[in-house]
């Protein structure tokens, strides 16, 4: 087993591993940018190494930076995360040959799942069912149009380089075309370095839905169940469940079955995610394979009681899994709400130091967090801040823990979607468990406004703010002034220093 | 005291009492009991009328509050009625006529200006694209309208509410 590993990643996901490392009694090692010197994963680590300016591509894009820290800490593993370097090939090659051991599946399957065209292709070659669209990529808007006619518009252009809602866009209408196509590729080029676009068919009313897999290094692969992931905006997952509402038994073994024969198709080991469109009539087409660990994995980790982190870190080391197929059993229902930095109405992100902060806690609830009070998020990266994860015997009560969660989690500082989420759990089609990708589009508006008790609530605390600051020389005490002055903190000298009365009230009826 | 005060947009009157042992808040006929409990260097308040607690934080901002509740945030103004009164006394400025401009929604980079100055725009048109957090978000206009100025060149970096164009 290794005795050090290097996260290269920030954020919710650094602290996550470097918690599967001390499980396994491996030291952690961090790298942090200039933004995130106090970062929580900064602090939760055994050491802790600077790699560069906040731009990612100076800091933890930079491939030879971090294999080079990674050598100097004498490291002998390093976990990508997901994101930044997680699917790049090239990473994974030059850890190799630094001697060192990548924590995630060969950079062949890499390449060949990174390259969605040829991931396609495989899977035609394998009996897995795709969605409709091109095999190779777009080289302008004539050949775009004329493929479009023939898929059937709407369609979806998409980056063959990466996903994450990046590079995408729907084209209804051939008009459309040209300034999609353009947006498309520059944003691919931004967040990839490759520009390469490719057009699906856009499915009416999919729901998202994939399967966890797992396997070794010694021909063992297990699918682990599946994750409806629905509930996106701008093609980002913003609520994620297991198991799906939708599946049954059947089904599951049949997406499931199909998921390995995928893995297998690219000498996959390590997890993965193999992602799935299904349409209204129940049938599953694949859409792409996620060869890392995904943002969502919690809900997999709850339903089947698997520590997926853990199990990435020791097929690295070379161990067999220690559980068959048969072993597998799906229990109660997890549900994941992705606290982002963003505005609730126009989920544009939103930047700020959070000042106050209060994670929910009690049965069934897990806070997976890359931040707390005092962070501060940026412009620099991705906006989500931790993730809200809530296990259930059921739907229902799982439901009913999200929304006991979400009322409780306090952040102050700092826009969240918090007030989103909650009227999501709310929404008769999410209860009923009524999604597709257009979830959002079709059923959210905005929050709910502030009953009017807490207008008034706002209202006389805004009076009596005013009224304090209006009133200082008055006997008019902050209640916890008081109450530290009673205890003695810095007592004596502080009392006769202001010169204030000897005796001090609060607001409160003592 | 009496105050007015607006919650984003809704008008209260308020009268607060100071008691012996602690505040009352008179407001539509209702008479309320007031409680507060701060905790220390945090700004997190607890508010507890008639027994309902309240938590929340106030920020003050320029003339106005922005309090933090229920992960909301209200706009909240507050003026005392001898602060009202006096004003209107003196007479209130004219208020500054409007300009109408684009302002950035969130701190960014300018990837592209998509108009110039001088150009028609209708509402919906594209107008500058702004990158943040690696995804490009392109700002439209919300009115027709007539560019007067552009205030940002392509690769600047922005920050929140920088006005980016002025339109006539």
């Amino acid at each position: 087993m290794f005795k050090k590993v290097l996260v290269a990643n920030r954020g919710e996901i650094a602290v996550r591993i470097i918690r599967a490392c001390r499980d396994l009694g491996i030291q952690a090692m961090a790298i942090y940018s200039d933004a995130d010197c106090y970062a929580q994963h900064v602090r939760l680590a055994d050491e802790a190494y600077h790699i560069g300016p906040s731009v990612s591509a100076e800091s933890y894009l930079n491939i030879e930076k971090i294999v080079a820290v990674a050598q100097q800490c004498g490291a002998q593993a390093i976990h990508p995360g997901y994101g930044f370097l997680a699917e790049n090939a090239a990473f994974a090659h030059a850890i190799d040959r630094a001697g060192l051991v990548f924590i995630g599946p060969p950079p062949k399957a890499i390449e060949m799942m990174g390259d969605k065209m040829a991931a396609r292709a495989a899977m035609i070659k394998s009996g897995v069912p795709i969605v409709p669209g091109t095999q190779t990529d777009v080289k302008d808007e004539l050949e775009s149009a004329r493929l479009a006619e023939s898929i059937g518009y709407p369609i979806l252009i998409k980056a063959a380089a990466g996903g994450g809602g990046k590079g995408m866009r729907i084209v209804k209408d051939k008009s459309e075309i040209k300034s999609a196509l353009r947006a498309a590729a520059s944003e691919a080029k931004t967040a990839f370095g490759d520009a390469r676009v490719y057009i699906e068919k856009y499915l009416d009313q999919p729901r998202h839905i994939e399967i966890q897999i797992i396997a070794d290094r010694h021909d063992n692969c297990v699918y682990l169940g599946e994750r409806e992931c629905s509930i996106q905006r701008r093609h980002q997952k913003v609520i994620e469940e297991a198991p799906s509402p939708i599946i049954d038994e059947a089904m599951r073994k049949q997406m499931g079955e199909a998921a390995v024969a995928a893995a297998r198709a690219c000498g996959y080991f390590n997890a993965g995610t193999v992602e799935f469109l299904v349409d209204k009539n129940r049938k599953f087409y694949f859409l792409e394979m996620n060869t890392r660990l995904q943002v969502e994995h919690p809900v997999t980790e709850m339903i089947t009681g698997l520590d997926l982190a853990v199990e990435q870190i020791k097929i690295a080391a070379g161990e067999k899994l220690s559980f068959g197929q048969t072993d597998i059993a799906i229990r109660g229902h997890a549900i994941e709400c992705r606290i982002y930095a963003e505005d609730p109405v126009d989920f544009l992100p939103s930047t700020g130091t959070i000042r106050n902060y209060r994670e929910p806690a009690g049965p069934g609830i897990r806070i997976d967090s890359g931040v707390t009070a005092g962070s501060e998020i940026s412009v620099f990266y991705d906006p989500l801040m931790a993730k809200l994860i809530v296990y259930g015997r059921n739907r229902t009560q799982a439901i009913a823990r999200m929304k006991r969660a979400l009322a409780e989690y306090l952040i102050t500082g700092v826009t969240t979607n918090i007030s989103f989420h909650k009227k999501i759990l709310d929404h008769p089609a999410f209860i009923k468990g009524d999604l597709s990708t257009h979830f959002i589009e079709q059923f959210y508006e905005k929050p709910d406004d502030l009953t009017e008790d807490q207008h008034l609530a706002v209202a006389i605390a805004a009076v009596m703010e005013d009224y304090r600051t209006k009133n200082k020389t008055r006997n008019f005490a902050p209640a916890s002034q008081g109450y530290i002055k009673a205890r003695g903190f810095g007592a004596a000298t502080g009392w006769k220093q202001s010169g204030r009365p000897a005796i001090r009230r609060d607001l409160r009826n003592r | 005291m009496i105050y007015n005060v607006k919650v984003n947009d809704k008008d209260y009157k308020l009268e607060l009492i100071e008691g012996p042992k602690n505040f009352e808040v008179k407001l539509n006929g209702r008479v309320f009991k007031l409680n507060q409990y701060q905790i220390s260097g945090s700004r997190l308040t607890t508010i507890l009328t008639d027994n309902r607690p309240f938590e929340l934080e106030l920020v003050k901002d320029d003339s106005a509050y922005d309090c933090w509740l229920d992960s909301q945030v209200a706009r909240c103004e507050v003026v005392d009625e001898k602060t009202a009164r006096y004003a209107s006394l003196t007479g209130n400025s004219v208020a500054a006529k409007k300009q109408l401009v684009l302002k950035a929604p969130m701190p960014g980079l300018v990837v592209r200006v998509e108009v110039e100055v001088g150009q028609k725009v209708n509402k919906g048109d594209g107008l500058v694209i702004v990158e943040a957090m690696k995804m490009e978000n392109e700002l439209k206009a919300l009115h027709a309208g007539v560019v007067k100025e552009i205030k940002v060149q392509e690769k600047a970096p922005v920050e929140k509410n920088q006005v980016l164009i002025v339109f006539e």
